[in-house]
């Protein structure tokens, strides 16, 4: 079921998620919509990658978000003037703006244990059991005092919040909030 | 013309797959919905890989799980660094560009006592498949 591609996806293009996310949000200027254009971005580049990969994984995924933005900004009917894009960033080049920060071991698990942190007690209590103890769902909602869908809800709230701790995608935080969602008050860079 | 205006809804959806999946009774049936899902949308499968891809990295944690006793649930800020939102007490410049994890973790470091623990590394994926193989009720 998890196909070559996808694991293409998963090891060259999420790692960028981070630099990607401060990207668009430095040149798009409309936050709020910063978490579906990534999603867009990404669409295309999976789905492009299904001809070929692209040698260079890092720039074609920049050079689709410029694309796609230069694509959205035409097919607009009304633009108003403080929703262009700051085209002066879009054309700036990308290794420029964003030097590949790989994040050290140490960085990424002090990230991890902020946003670990950050979850509410019961949510916390479910990773840890899970994730660092290995037990299974049952034995953690036994352990807990939980119903089973209880552990799973959680679960699946925590591992959304990790997730922006391993991509290094604070921004997504911010909109998150904006939506009135969980956030969590870890600061990357 | 705007960006599509889901993706947070499906993300939310991509981890309750996720956790459902990691539940003690995940079968056949689900695995089969999981599928139809992840083949309706190349999105909702870039979520789901997404998703997978967090867990698997988050095995990181394990290292904070170093030295504390079975069955113990440490308490927030229990680590050697500082929390959320202050300036972390670690003494090594914030933004080196570094491309290798590990010789960094030496003296200076306030967890170099925290053993490295290694997790599965991205490149390895293990997306579970030991369970994708059994029966039962629909997701939902």
């Amino acid at each position: 079921m998890i196909t070559a591609l996808d694991q293409w996806f998963a090891t060259e293009i999420l790692p960028h998620e981070g630099v990607l996310t401060r990207y668009l949000t430095r040149v798009w200027p409309n936050s709020a919509e910063v978490l579906d254009l990534r999603q867009d971005i990404y669409v295309r580049v999976y789905e492009s990658a299904r001809g070929a990969l692209p040698t260079s994984p890092k720039a074609f995924l920049f050079t689709t978000a410029r694309n796609l933005m230069t694509d959205l900004v035409r097919h607009r009917r009304v633009v108003f003037i403080d929703s262009i894009p700051d085209y002066e960033g879009l054309n700036v080049l990308i290794d420029e703006i964003s030097p590949e920060r790989r994040l050290s071991a140490r960085q990424e698990l002090r990230n991890l244990a902020r946003a670990f942190d950050s979850l509410s007690e019961k949510c916390r209590n479910v990773v840890w059991l899970r994730r660092v103890e290995g037990l299974s769902q049952r034995e953690t909602a036994q352990r807990l005092e939980l119903q089973e869908g209880a552990v799973e809800s959680q679960l699946a709230r925590g591992v959304r919040v990790l997730a922006l701790a391993v991509f290094g995608s604070t921004v997504s935080v911010d909109a998150r909030h904006e939506r009135g969602e969980s956030q969590h008050e870890s600061k990357h860079e | 013309m705007n960006p599509s205006t889901n993706s947070v809804e499906i993300e939310a959806t991509a981890a309750r797959w996720f956790a459902k999946r990691e539940g003690d009774d995940w079968n056949a049936a689900d695995q089969a919905q999981l599928e139809v899902w992840l083949d309706s949308s190349t999105a909702h499968r870039i979520a789901f890989i997404r998703i997978m891809t967090a867990w698997e990295r988050s095995g990181r944690l394990n290292a904070l799980g170093a030295g504390v006793p079975a069955g113990t649930i440490p308490p927030r800020d229990a680590w050697a660094f500082a929390p959320s939102s202050k300036v972390p007490t670690l003494r090594t410049p914030q933004e080196r560009v570094e491309s290798v994890a590990g010789p960094e973790l030496g003296a200076a470091s306030p967890i170099a006592d925290i053993p490295e623990v290694r997790t599965s590394s991205p490149r390895f994926l293990r997306f579970r498949s030991s369970r994708d193989t059994c029966a039962q009720s629909p997701y939902r």
